[in-house]
């Protein structure tokens, strides 16, 4: 019992620090590019914490299912297609589409992107981290979507607590030097990744070990 | 200076993206690149790039890419890689008596070495810090087999011993290693769960002159709860062990609550009298808090040396106690005179009263003595 319930908690607490450093170049860009209160602030904090238990979820769902079965090729490409889907979303929030008043201007693209920290976080969630991917040996081998989900869910809660103090990283968004910077590092993070996805899937997918 | 800092941040967040692509970018070429790993001895080629593990029971089926339970194969590009042949993480030289094995050349000083990995996750292991772990995590040392060898000659040891973490898992550089040693005119010994296919055991055994098997317990259900792997195939190791004519010791970690029951022991020791012998020498050993099982209180003495008794009430010629204060559990006794034949506290020789491996009075004692 404990294999799939503390091992991946403590999993969680010792690599959290990595997990959330592979979240930082998305999120932040993110909270800071808006002036918004503290708990607005965390509310889109909370949001992104619950995008991320969705992906993870999934994860583990579908890797508790079906084990061995799924092919390393195919784990590779889904990660990579949700980095470049989360390039996009970053480069489109950062160029402004995703404003009441942008392009999409109608009631849908308004929720999309009241929801978009859900969808980042959703995204960055099947984005799992190198020092979690190693243990996926183990969840292949426990062949069952309960006891994937349940891992992977205690290996998020381990993790989410280094996310809860990146709230107040968005005070900085309160000057309008730190709003644009913010944009335009959203603009850069999002062209590198998303270049970088084109690129490994041109050059083969292939499995990242942990640093 | 608000706008220094807002720079500074763009620096820091670009910064950490590129370092991010960077580090993975890096770390998929190292991890992939065939020419860095030793290509592995035993494996079946599947469909769709993958293999499946032959070195094993438990026989990992691998895609492109993935690594073994035991953490030290990998899958690239559909052949399968040992990831730690040569990367020593620990040497050292002990006393062969350490290991323990008591009936192979008493008081040898035994050439130590171990890799990292385990094809098992005992919830009660000593080396959890060198056997549950990747060969990246932990600092490793590049030896050649002609550098182990070399080097357990000039310390003087008779023995190479491949022990601390699980030797199977680290096959290929056991047999290469064990080959030139025996041409070096050095002997061989292997301390290991037992958790082998019979294939590459039969191919290995020719190069060792001992091999001590840990059988952790005479339960299924124990396997399967503490260890991951399963009994049947270790009792097949056991066997096969003894019917090539290697040396074979064997232990049995004694843990509170979980395999010390008498029941359990005389179980055990008939087995091992029906099937390999009433002469292989067994070690009952004390376990004491580790790893996951630390909220376990250490074996009492009384359990282990009543576990001897049992075990010697089963026929048992050559049984003994580890880790607890007990030195009639220590020493060798000669089974028909009762007179010490080699006498031990703990790791030390005190006296050995054998001749040519024979008792005073002209009994047979078996082990290798020279």
């Amino acid at each position: 019992m404990e294999d799939f319930l503390i091992q991946p908690f403590l999993l969680g607490i010792s690599t959290g620090i990595f997990c959330f450093t592979y979240c930082v170049p998305f999120i932040a860009p993110y909270l800071v590019s808006e002036e918004r209160k503290l708990a607005k602030n965390f509310k889109v904090i909370l949001e992104f914490i619950l995008g991320r238990l969705g992906g993870y979820i999934l994860f583990g769902a579908i890797f508790g299912y079906l084990g061995e079965k799924i092919s390393n090729q195919a784990v590779n490409l889904i990660l990579i297609i949700s980095l470049m889907v989360l390039a996009v979303v970053l480069i489109f929030y950062a160029l402004g589409l995703l404003k009441p008043k942008g392009i999409f201007c109608s009631s849908k693209y308004i929720k999309f992107r009241e929801k978009s920290p859900l969808l980042m976080g959703f995204l960055m969630g099947i984005n799992i981290c190198p020092p979690f991917l190693m243990s996926l040996a183990y969840v292949f081998s426990l062949h069952s979507v309960f006891k994937g989900i349940i891992y992977f869910l205690m290996f998020f809660l381990g993790t989410t607590l280094y996310f809860l103090p990146v709230t107040f990283l968005g005070f900085l968004g309160k000057m309008k030097e730190f709003r644009l910077i913010a944009r335009i590092a959203g603009l850069i993070v999002g062209f590198a990744f998303l270049t970088y996805g084109i690129y490994y899937i041109i050059r083969g997918l292939t499995l990242f070990h942990a640093i | 200076m608000k706008k220094f800092f807002a720079i500074l941040f763009l620096i820091l967040i670009v910064g950490l993206a590129g370092y991010l692509i960077f580090t993975r970018e890096k770390g998929a070429k190292e991890a992939n690149n065939a020419e860095d790993f030793y290509r592995a001895k035993f494996f079946e080629k599947l469909s769709g790039n993958m293999v499946q593990c032959g070195l094993c029971p438990n026989r990992c089926i691998l895609s492109r890419g993935q690594i073994g339970l035991c953490k030290a194969r990998k899958n690239i590009d559909g052949e399968l890689y040992s990831l730690n042949y040569g990367n020593v993480a620990a040497q050292h030289v002990d006393p062969i008596e350490k290991k323990p094995f008591f009936h192979f050349l008493p008081g040898a000083k035994a050439y130590s070495i171990s890799t990292t990995g385990c094809n098992m996750r005992c919830s009660f292991c000593q080396n959890w810090d060198i056997s549950q772990v990747f060969p990246w995590e932990v600092e490793t040392t590049k030896m050649t087999p002609e550098q182990v060898v070399n080097d357990a000659l000039q310390s003087g040891s008779e023995v190479i011993a491949f022990t601390y973490n699980e030797p199977i898992v680290y096959y290929e550089y056991v047999y290469d290693v064990a080959r030139l040693a025996k041409e070096k005119g050095l002997r061989t010994v292997v301390v290991s769960n037992g958790y082998i296919n019979l294939e590459p055991l039969r191919e290995l055994l020719p190069y060792i002159d001992a091999y001590k098997v840990d059988l952790k317990a005479f339960k299924e259900e124990f396997y399967q709860k503490f260890t991951g792997g399963h009994l049947a195939p270790v009792l097949e190791t056991i066997k096969t062990i003894k019917n090539s004519g290697v040396w074979l010791e064997i232990v049995n970690l004694l843990i509170p609550g979980e395999n010390e029951s008498k029941e359990e022991i005389r179980e055990m020791a008939k087995w091992i009298k029906e099937n390999v012998g009433d002469d292989v020498p067994l070690h009952f050993s004390a376990f004491h808090p580790e790893y996951k099982l630390q909220n376990l209180p250490s074996t009492p003495s009384e359990t282990i040396i009543k576990a001897r008794q049992v075990a010697m009430e089963e026929g048992l010629k050559f049984v003994y106690t580890g880790n607890i204060i007990y030195p009639e559990g220590e020493s060798t006794y000669c089974p028909g005179s009762k007179e010490i034949a080699i006498e031990r506290r703990g790791y030390m020789i005190q006296a050995n009263n054998l001749v040519d491996g024979k008792c005073l009075d002209g009994e047979v004692i078996p082990g290798i003595w020279k």
